[in-house]
């Protein structure tokens, strides 16, 4: 699994790497994990983290065609700028031309990537492997 | 590089809880902890007891929610606008965290805010759509 792709080529702060088992868990678990960036992101920030971490893993339980307990893959990187974070499931992947949109009121559902898109400073997605790496500067006020 | 960090295990489920009584002629939902996709079964079937509890007024209490992710916000949704459609009141009582997430979809015209807590000796502070900032009781 190359999380890596998008990394500049001279590493720098920190990485981590988690799997988290496909289950209606998983985006508890991934919050979870997201702990160790507390020294990287203040609360607000690692607040919204969380919450689009939960929303992305959440889309792998429930579209990528994934067994019970398959790996959805989640790394995040801090540097002095900027976390990035990745959630990739290798699943069935996802079809999305442009940004995402809201989807209107009265359609139940379809928020989650449009929520993350909102609370990113940078996304980017990669529908044919269900990868999606988004980015927080540490710098920027709370959304 | 940092080590990779270790998987976690399966976390417990005392991440939420959720109850229904009946209080001051209202039927209501407590919900509390995370309302998230493991939780989001638990959290419909006390939206749905609340629905045949009575045919009166309904308060959702999520004050003591810690997160909430579009699960939830998909299931609170879905059971307000149940309650509406058979003419009944639904007011929430919002976390921050709540509340929050509920800006972000651009949906707070589609609830009822209450400030303050049940039971709570706070007046009677319902909003409607057209609500101003929470009072400080709120979340």
């Amino acid at each position: 699994m190359d999380l890596d792709r998008d990394a500049d080529d001279a590493e720098t702060g920190e990485t981590r790497r988690t799997r988290v088992p496909s289950s209606p868990l998983a985006p508890r678990q991934a919050r979870r994990w997201l702990g160790w960036l507390e020294g990287y992101l203040p609360p607000d920030r690692l607040d919204s983290a969380r919450l689009m971490v939960s929303e992305l893993v959440s889309n792998s339980v429930m579209h990528a065609g994934l067994a019970e307990g398959d790996a959805i893959h989640v790394m995040a990187r801090a540097d002095d700028a900027r976390v990035r974070i990745i959630v990739c499931d290798c699943g069935r992947g996802f079809e999305l031309e442009g940004r995402p949109t809201r989807p209107p009121p009265h359609v139940h559902g379809g928020l989650g990537l449009w929520m993350v898109d909102q609370l990113a400073d940078s996304m980017k997605l990669d529908g044919a492997t269900g990868r999606v790496s988004f980015e927080l500067d540490r710098g920027t006020a709370a959304r | 590089m940092a080590a990779p960090a270790r998987d976690h295990g399966v976390v417990p489920d005392e991440s939420f809880d959720a109850q229904v009584r009946e209080h001051d002629g209202r039927v209501v939902v407590t919900l509390r902890g995370e309302l998230d996709m493991a939780s989001e079964a638990d959290a419909r079937r006390a939206l749905d007891e609340a629905e045949r509890r009575s045919g009166g007024p309904v308060l959702i209490d999520l004050g003591e929610v810690t997160f909430m992710g579009s699960n939830g916000l998909r299931a609170l949704l879905e059971s307000v606008e149940s309650l509406e459609a058979q003419g009944r009141a639904a007011e929430l009582i919002a976390s921050k965290s709540v509340e929050q997430v509920i800006s972000l979809a651009g949906l707070e015209h589609r609830f009822t805010f209450r400030v303050g807590r049940v039971g709570a000796d706070s007046p009677d502070g319902s909003r409607g759509p057209d609500r101003g900032v929470p009072g400080p009781e709120a979340g």
